[in-house]
């Protein structure tokens, strides 16, 4: 119990930098859940949700990948050169689900906090 | 900002990282530009949304601090979590231990507590059973202790005084004897080696053998009568004990 407390007081320290990127994070392994994209898809798609410049989703692309929570893959395309499609892993869904719960948990306490009159 | 300077420019801001990995990233770049011109986006287009090479540079600084970072996380997370199983355990421990405590001892308690009444209450038993016996046998030995009493102080005392003082009279009698059979052995000797006053020459030489034997017999005599009082005090002591068992009430 106290662990999640504390787990939070850990979230809420990084959180002038771990807040946005949570939310990245949360963002892309969301949409890699059902289906793999290639970079610029991705990319698209998740500047079309959240205001960010899309040239700094790849360094964070680059940090689930070292994280092991993506993976990537070349595959050959007919219209181009071949792309680099990104998948999510077996433990990149066990993560999904516990910043799920932990964004939920997040969101309820500060909706609360300023739903208060 | 076309795709080469936007590159180059990323290339300089990146020298921070090792050559494969630069290379990766501005790959991946590179890729971006070429997906985005096949959806027929202009390369400035493409480099505005990318956004400043200065900010992407920054951006992965800042993701390669969040690995290290993440790092220590972890650390404390793994941390945390051993914590939290230590203490779930330890108190499981207690609680264990506690409850071990609450039944366990409190039931030893108790029944030690049953078990020392229940003794308490078989000794009281005994002795109240004792207690009456001895009542049930000395009402009906009333009459024989009286008579023994009455015996022992106007009969048996004295006749037990007068015993001791024969028997102790013939011991000291015949040990008066053996000395002065002695006294004669010893004068009889010492009067043949040396002239003594009062001793007559010829009265030397039985007085040794008269002195021997009635020394021997004072010896004799002295040991019987030693033996007579121990025999004596046999029969007292046996007559003592029989007038116990008369006043507890086991003789009928």
């Amino acid at each position: 119990m106290y662990y999640k407390i504390l787990g939070i007081n850990l979230q809420i320290i990084k959180m002038d930098t771990q807040l946005k990127k949570g939310a990245m994070d949360l963002c892309v392994l969301s949409i890699l859940k059902n289906k793999d994209y290639y970079g610029y898809e991705l990319v698209q798609k998740i500047s079309e949700i959240l205001p960010i410049s899309e040239g700094t989703l790849y360094p964070i692309l680059r940090r689930l990948k070292v994280e092991r929570w993506l993976e990537t893959y070349l595959k050959e395309s007919k219209e181009g050169p071949s792309r680099k499609y990104y998948g999510i892993t077996r433990n990149g869904k066990i993560h999904l689900g516990k910043i799920k719960n932990e964004w939920k948990e997040f969101t309820k306490r500060i909706n609360k906090l300023i739903e208060q009159k | 900002m076309n795709k080469k300077q936007f590159i180059e420019e990323l290339r300089k801001n990146l020298k921070f990282l090792k050559k494969e990995d630069r290379e990766e990233i501005l790959g991946d770049y590179e890729e971006h530009f070429i997906f985005g011109k096949e959806k027929k986006r202009t390369e400035a287009e493409i480099a505005s949304s990318l956004g400043k090479p200065k900010e992407i540079s920054k951006e992965i600084k800042q993701e390669l601090n969040q690995e290290s970072f993440n790092l220590g996380g972890m650390l404390n997370d793994t941390f945390f979590v051993m914590f939290s199983h230590l203490s779930d355990s330890l108190k499981i421990i207690l609680h264990s231990v506690q409850e071990f405590f609450k039944t366990d001892f409190k039931d030893f308690i108790e029944r030690k507590k049953e078990s020392v009444k229940v003794k308490k209450k078989e000794f009281v038993k005994k002795i109240e059973e004792k207690q009456e016996e001895q009542k049930a046998k000395s009402k009906g030995n009333f009459i024989k202790k009286f008579i023994l009493t009455f015996f022992n102080i106007f009969i048996g005392i004295w006749i037990m005084i007068s015993i001791y003082i024969t028997v102790g009279s013939l011991f000291v009698f015949s040990i008066a004897i053996s000395v002065s059979g002695l006294a004669t052995l010893v004068t009889s000797i010492v009067g043949i080696f040396y002239a003594l006053p009062y001793v007559a020459d010829n009265f030397l030489m039985p007085g040794i053998f008269a002195g021997i034997s009635i020394l021997v017999g004072g010896i004799l005599l002295s040991i019987g009568s030693w033996q007579l009082g121990r025999v004596f005090s046999k029969l007292i002591k046996k007559y003592m004990k029989f007038n116990k068992k008369i006043m507890k009430g086991e003789v009928k």
